[in-house]
């Protein structure tokens, strides 16, 4: 009986949990733990956290302890309120360390930008947008808690989006690279030779 | 893998060319000019790079065997000409901080064409080029269970090089030769374009050479004096 509860048990935990990956890594061949600029709807981004290799990939986590599936390593975008912009989420990313890897979100408030649905992405196809700091600006999360934007800790660089394409009615594939740097009260950390590919639809799309 | 759907015009005649070269290898032998022979090398690759940002390594030696054959020389000459074919295998590592990626450099096509100076009937010397075609894969099978985000690497390893060789034998008897050979490949096997820190593109660059050296054994299939009685 107890052999027979032991098995019962490793079957459930084996079962327990099931990924499907929706994105494709393509390992940039000069760092392969990297995903390559591409302009494809690989569902993925990367950049140097403080010279470490922080990765996100969509991917969705299905387990028997929860009741619906689970979703991480999305690019999700949260209308601010009044519509004075939009912030662009790249959430659910693993920051690699040595050892081990901590959990951490890269977000880029754009204040000139209100993007309410996909066909709004449209308005910035080739766009350069400087990080300035106080209209436009990068937010780097540890542990992924996005529950509200640290101002004092904003970020200056720049934002390319080099490839807006519309793949389907209400369904479009975003490119583009960044970086910027943060010198906050409390935060002074530095993100660096972004990129992403991401497919975007109505989901993706939220009120912060 | 390499998509093979997608075989470029350049594609097409590297796979031309071997095919000749194998129906040459078949034909000439029993014309009764030509001797076939198995050239058995361990072989030793070395990468070298010219940025401290690259590291990459031999990983082992390769047993990669090829099929030869003495194409021209006869009892009077001081020279022959040898040809053969092979594939292309070499084995490297990246090592990118803590972690290490192993790579395989395979391809259905590798070719030498080599002049040799007979010093005496023991030893002989030789100048050459070698052609390589081959893809660049992660090593291992990737086991992908949805093929409408497949994984992979990304673009930058070329697929075609060639080089210069020098060659040093001594023939054992009519059989068995031994010999040493140092290849130096001139192509950049990794052409890359770096994101600089503020997401800018910075310009092409290329890097990551080969040279190799082998140490073989080469069983003539006829007695190596077939055309030289």
């Amino acid at each position: 009986m107890k052999t027979v509860s032991t098995y019962l048990i490793l079957v459930l935990l084996l079962t327990s949990c099931y990924v499907d990956d929706e994105s494709s890594f393509i390992k940039e061949p000069f760092d392969p733990r990297m995903p390559q600029y591409s302009e494809e709807g690989a569902n993925t981004a990367g950049a140097y956290i403080d010279g470490q290799p922080w990765v996100s990939r969509k991917r969705i986590i299905s387990s028997i302890f929860s009741s619906s599936p689970y979703t991480k390593g999305t690019m999700n975008f949260y209308g601010l309120e009044d519509s004075s912009g939009t912030f662009v989420a790249f959430e659910g990313g693993d920051l690699l360390l040595d050892q081990s890897t901590v959990s951490c979100s890269v977000g880029i408030v754009l204040g000139e930008f209100y993007l309410s649905n996909p066909d709004d992405l449209d308005q910035l196809d080739n766009k350069r947008v400087e990080l300035d700091g106080t209209i436009n600006y990068g937010q780097m999360i540890l542990q992924n808690d996005f529950s509200q934007l640290v101002e004092e800790n904003a970020g200056t660089g720049v934002l390319h989006i080099r490839n807006v394409v519309k793949t389907a009615e209400g369904e479009w594939n975003i490119s583009g690279t960044f970086g910027f740097s943060i010198n906050g009260e409390n935060q002074e950390s530095t993100v660096f030779s972004g990129r992403f590919d991401y497919e975007v639809s109505d989901e993706q799309f939220h009120e912060f | 893998m390499r998509d093979l759907s997608n075989i470029t015009a350049t594609d097409r005649v590297v796979l031309r060319t071997a095919l000749f070269l194998l129906l040459a290898l078949g034909i000439f032998p029993s014309s009764g000019q030509a001797q076939l022979y198995f050239d058995i090398p361990v072989q030793f690759d070395y990468y070298r790079t010219d940025t401290d940002e690259l590291n990459f390594s031999r990983r082992g030696a390769i047993f990669n065997p090829s099929i030869c054959m003495v194409v021209a020389g006869n009892d009077s000459s001081k020279i022959e000409v040898h040809v053969g074919i092979g594939i292309f295998f070499s084995k490297f590592n990246q090592e990118v901080g803590s972690s290490t990626f192993e790579f395989n450099a395979i391809g259905p096509f590798q070719t030498t064409a080599t002049a040799y100076y007979n010093f005496s009937n023991k030893i002989q010397a030789g100048l050459g080029v070698s052609f390589g075609w081959y893809a660049v894969n992660e090593k291992g099978i990737q086991f992908n269970l949805d093929p409408e985000y497949p994984d992979r690497l990304g673009d930058g390893y070329s697929t075609l090089n060639f080089g210069n060789n020098i060659d040093a034998r001594y023939n054992i008897n009519e059989t068995f030769s031994i010999g040493a050979k140092f290849t130096y490949w001139y192509l950049p096997l990794l052409e890359y374009v770096k994101i600089g820190n503020y997401g800018d593109f910075k310009g092409s660059q290329k890097d990551l050479y080969l040279t190799r050296l082998e140490f073989s054994v080469r069983v003539f299939l006829n007695s190596r004096q077939y055309n030289r009685k």
